[in-house]
């Protein structure tokens, strides 16, 4: 028993991982780059007195997001590409560093022919720089391109910009020249064989998923990418009305099924059975996005019937404490009969086929024939011994009613968790929507292993191969 | 259940096909024939032409519509608007009530935003959820009838490598991956298309799998030249329903909801392979555990006793018995596709603008509650269908255990 626990522990520990890689990986792979986005890109350079200005505050933005790191403690990389890439702050500056090496037959140029571009750029910037207006719109174009057609106008037209007497940008651009022509220096259309030869790098802990993972288990999910707030105040928040919706809703869920899932497993095929296993299959086929749009349309508008508000949680100003209470439950009404039925639907069929089990069992018999009454051995013996594993469907239920509230809270304003990731993918505030992501995982996670350990505690014969040997 | 309801299912169903099959000739701003100032058109079969690439858009005048026309002789579909159609001067107008400009053109269930065919987009609804529905599940059952018969024959103890092997598979894995990766880069171009970036995935992760196949073969071919013994049994079947653990982890609804949003081009095909890559789990499990009955069988010892090969024991003797159950849980998880794709399509994620879908119209809805029309017909078309699947499934479950 205990070896299990401990491999039990072991499966969740693993799971988590892999589960943390694959949404890490996932969240590198969302649009947007951060770095620019913490920036806000689009006035840039302007604001900075001159390139080394720039550079460092992006340097800075980047280390202190931990985004100038190697994304994971090992890579596979092609033989051309050097360590130096990993300095380059940005998603979009790594790829294009990238594809320029890729397309480019001398890797060496491409990191100083991307220095002296920006050099370029923060003096085309500055109000000296402001007349070469037909140059500027020619480096827009060359940035982020690796394109050898872009690349070589871009020179030509660098060649017979005159800066008149400035020896500093002069130089500058002579640096430009000869690395834009070097760079495709006897280009050929085909690619590299070096290109496709592996080689592999190790980074020790000083990468980005170290960082993100550390900062998650201590529990600090850093700021959210669109107001600047803490992603955890954010959570905390909106977690509270998630869970209070939830917790009601199973609550009466469980109040009304297990009376109607005991009887109807008390007579097999009966009328009660028929009609509440119909009932549980409509309920299942029921969208809630469609139950709470019907609400939204027939109950809480001045077009047909106003009872209810049509969303949010009501402001209660002026009321007492009392008030503010019935004001709000007066606008939970909606949403969580809707949650509700969602709950309903899953519990009540489990709590059918639970009890059907259990009735079927020789104690049952046992207990009808000694002649007690037939409602004493409903609950007291058949109820009494199925309750664990209905305790233990509770595990099961959460994450999933609390998928099912999503559509509810966004239906209905209401700002819990559901809400919450909804707005974070409208406003690509991926750090919010990973965060929650994760959390939701772990919860999920976290229901299993505690269902696991409840049916353990019920049955110490079980073990992790049980499934198998019970089937085979 | 009463056999007469599972057969009405059955028709309903059927019918929905068949609307999903000929949803153009239903519903279309342009009739399926007719003939202006002397000349014959079929419009209809003419636009199948131009996407076939077979033949030039023919049109008495370029630049009209096709209701602004008078015709000498036409034949429209039931349905003369497609579900995307503007009729700006009818928006939100209640079923049988808008007609644009004479009465040939009714709106029969109403409009709803812009003046968009209600009707019309249902049966654009139509079309779209089943694509989705059938699509995504052919994908969820290959992925799951590959890992779940891979796990359930095989089990815990019979899988057997040589370590050459091992090392071999994990090289390629590498590899493998490193390739799918250079290649999406190599391929990959900024401008944001989704025919570019869905086949430059496609096609980077297709190299990369062969790159990993072409080294799991090496590997076994060595073994087989050098006659290494195979005797590390992998715990495959371990190793496999960790991976379905970690996929069902994952909340479904949400997951759907930031991959669609993640990507910047919005198609029903990338909905279809994310819903694939969640609803595959369900099946792989029932397969495997079909399969673990089935191997301890007296028919499969017997296939073994004269000396088939283990995976032709697997496609030939026993996935095929394990099929049934597995058709269930498919139709069931239609039903669940049908509702994921209409959920995140009523949150405006995922399909793209131009397609019409029932969780578009029940969207509309909210922003208009004295339309009712369109609050109910889409709903009620999604509750029935899911419903229709459902009783199927549970009479071919209740068929299948007696």
């Amino acid at each position: 028993m205990f070896r299990y626990i401990l491999l039990r522990l072991g499966y969740f520990v693993l799971t988590f991982f892999v589960v943390s890689l694959i949404l890490f990986a996932l969240s590198r792979l969302a649009p947007g780059d951060p770095v620019d986005k913490y920036m806000s890109v689009d006035e840039p350079d302007d604001r900075y007195e001159s390139y080394a200005d720039f550079m460092s505050r992006r340097q800075a933005i980047a280390n202190q997001y931990h985004l100038d790191k190697p994304p994971f403690y090992i890579s596979i990389v092609p033989y051309r590409l050097s360590k130096d890439m990993y300095q380059l702050s940005g998603r979009q500056m790594r790829k294009w560093y990238k594809q320029l090496v890729y397309s480019s037959n001398r890797p060496s140029v491409v990191w100083q022919y991307i220095d002296n571009l920006g050099q370029l750029q923060s003096y085309l910037n500055t109000p000296e720089g402001a007349k070469y207006i037909n140059l500027k719109n020619e480096l827009a174009k060359v940035k982020y391109s690796s394109d050898l057609r872009t690349i070589n106008a871009f020179a030509s037209l660098l060649q017979i910009v005159d800066f008149e007497d400035q020896s500093e940008i002069t130089s500058l651009k002579q640096n430009l020249l000869s690395h834009t022509s070097s760079l495709f220096e006897g280009h050929t259309d085909g690619l590299e064989l070096s290109m496709f030869i592996p080689k592999i790098f190790l980074h020790g802990t000083n990468n980005q998923y170290h960082f993100w993972i550390k900062n998650f288990i201590k529990g600090n999910f850093g700021l959210s990418d669109f107001d600047r707030r803490p992603v955890k105040t954010r959570i905390w928040d909106a977690l509270f009305w998630t869970l209070l919706i939830n917790f009601i809703s199973i609550f009466f869920a469980y109040l009304i099924s297990i009376p109607l899932g005991v009887y109807s497993a008390d007579k097999v095929n009966g009328k009660l059975d028929r009609a509440v296993s119909l009932m549980s299959m409509m309920l299942y086929a029921l969208p809630s996005f469609w139950v709470a749009t019907l609400f939204i349309t027939f109950l809480t508008s001045y077009e047909w019937l106003h009872w209810f508000p049509s969303g949010g949680l009501g402001r209660g100003e002026g009321q007492t404490s009392f008030g503010r209470l019935l004001d709000l439950g007066y606008h939970l009404v909606l949403p969580i009969f809707c949650v509700t039925y969602i709950a309903l639907a899953f519990i009540i069929r489990q709590v059918r086929s639970t009890l059907k089990e259990t009735l079927e069992k020789d104690f049952i018999k046992t207990a009808e024939a000694k002649g007690l009454p037939h409602k004493k051995v409903l609950w007291r013996h058949g109820f009494r011994n199925s309750l664990l594993p209905l305790i233990t469907l509770f595990a099961n239920i959460l994450p999933a009613t609390i998928a099912g509230s999503v559509v509810v809270e966004i239906i209905f304003s209401i700002p819990g968790m559901g809400r919450l990731a909804f707005d974070g993918i409208l406003q690509q505030d991926w750090n919010l929507v990973f965060t929650i992501m994760m959390l939701a995982t772990l919860l999920t996670l976290l229901g299993n292993l505690l269902a696991d350990l409840l049916y353990l505690r019920a049955d110490p014969r079980i073990s992790l191969t049980t499934e198998t040997t019970a089937d085979a | 259940m009463k056999s007469h309801s599972s057969k009405l299912c059955v028709y309903f169903i059927g019918i929905l096909v068949t609307v999903t099959i000929l949803a153009d000739f239903i519903a279309n701003d342009k009739p399926i024939y007719c003939q202006v100032m002397g000349q014959t058109y079929y419009p209809i079969l003419n636009d199948y032409g131009v996407a076939l690439g077979l033949c030039d858009r023919q049109h008495p005048r370029l630049g009209t519509d096709w209701h602004d026309l008078t015709y000498e002789r036409s034949l429209w579909p039931i349905i003369p608007f497609s579900g995307s159609n503007l009729d700006l001067e009818n928006a939100y107008k209640g079923p049988f009530t808008a007609a644009k400009k004479n009465d040939r053109y009714t709106h029969l269930l109403g409009t709803g935003i812009l003046g968009k065919d209600v009707a019309a987009g249902m049966i654009e609804g139509t079309r779209v959820a089943f694509v989705v529905g059938i699509f995504s599940m052919l994908l969820a059952l290959f992925i799951g009838l590959l890992v779940g018969s891979i796990a359930g024959y095989f089990g815990d103890n019979y899988f057997h490598l040589s370590l050459l092997s091992i090392l071999f598979t994990l090289l390629g894995l590498a590899l493998g991956s490193f390739y799918t990766h250079l290649l999406y880069q190599l391929w990959g171009s900024s401008d944001a298309k989704l025919f570019t970036t869905f086949f430059t995935l496609v096609g980077s992760i297709i190299v990369g799998t062969v790159c990993c196949a072409i080294f799991i073969i090496i590997g076994l071919l060595l073994d087989r030249l050098f006659s290494i013994p195979r005797t590390r049994a992998i715990p495959i079947d371990i190793i496999l329903m960790r991976i379905v653990e970690i996929v069902n982890s994952l909340p479904a609804l949400l997951v759907l909801m930031v991959l669609a949003g993640m990507f910047e081009v919005r198609s029903v095909w990338i909905v279809i392979f994310i819903i694939a890559f969640i609803k595959w789990t369900s099946i792989a499990k029932f397969v495997r555990a079909e399969l673990l009955q089935i191997r301890s069988m007296d028919y499969i010892r017997a296939a073994k006793s004269s000396g088939s090969s283990e995976w032709n024991i697997l496609w030939n003797h026993a996935l095929p018995n394990a099929l049934t159950p597995v058709y269930i849980t498919v139709a069931f998880g239609i039903a669940g596709a049908i509702l994921l794709e209409s959920t995140i399509s009523f949150l405006g994620i995922g399909i793209s603008q131009e397609v019409m879908s029932w969780g578009k119209m029940l969207a509309q809805a909210r922003q208009k509650p004295s339309a009712w029309w369109l609050a109910v017909f889409p709903g009620l078309m999604i509750f029935l269908c899911v419903v229709a699947i459902n009783i199927i499934g549970d009479k071919l479950r209740f068929a299948y255990r007696h």
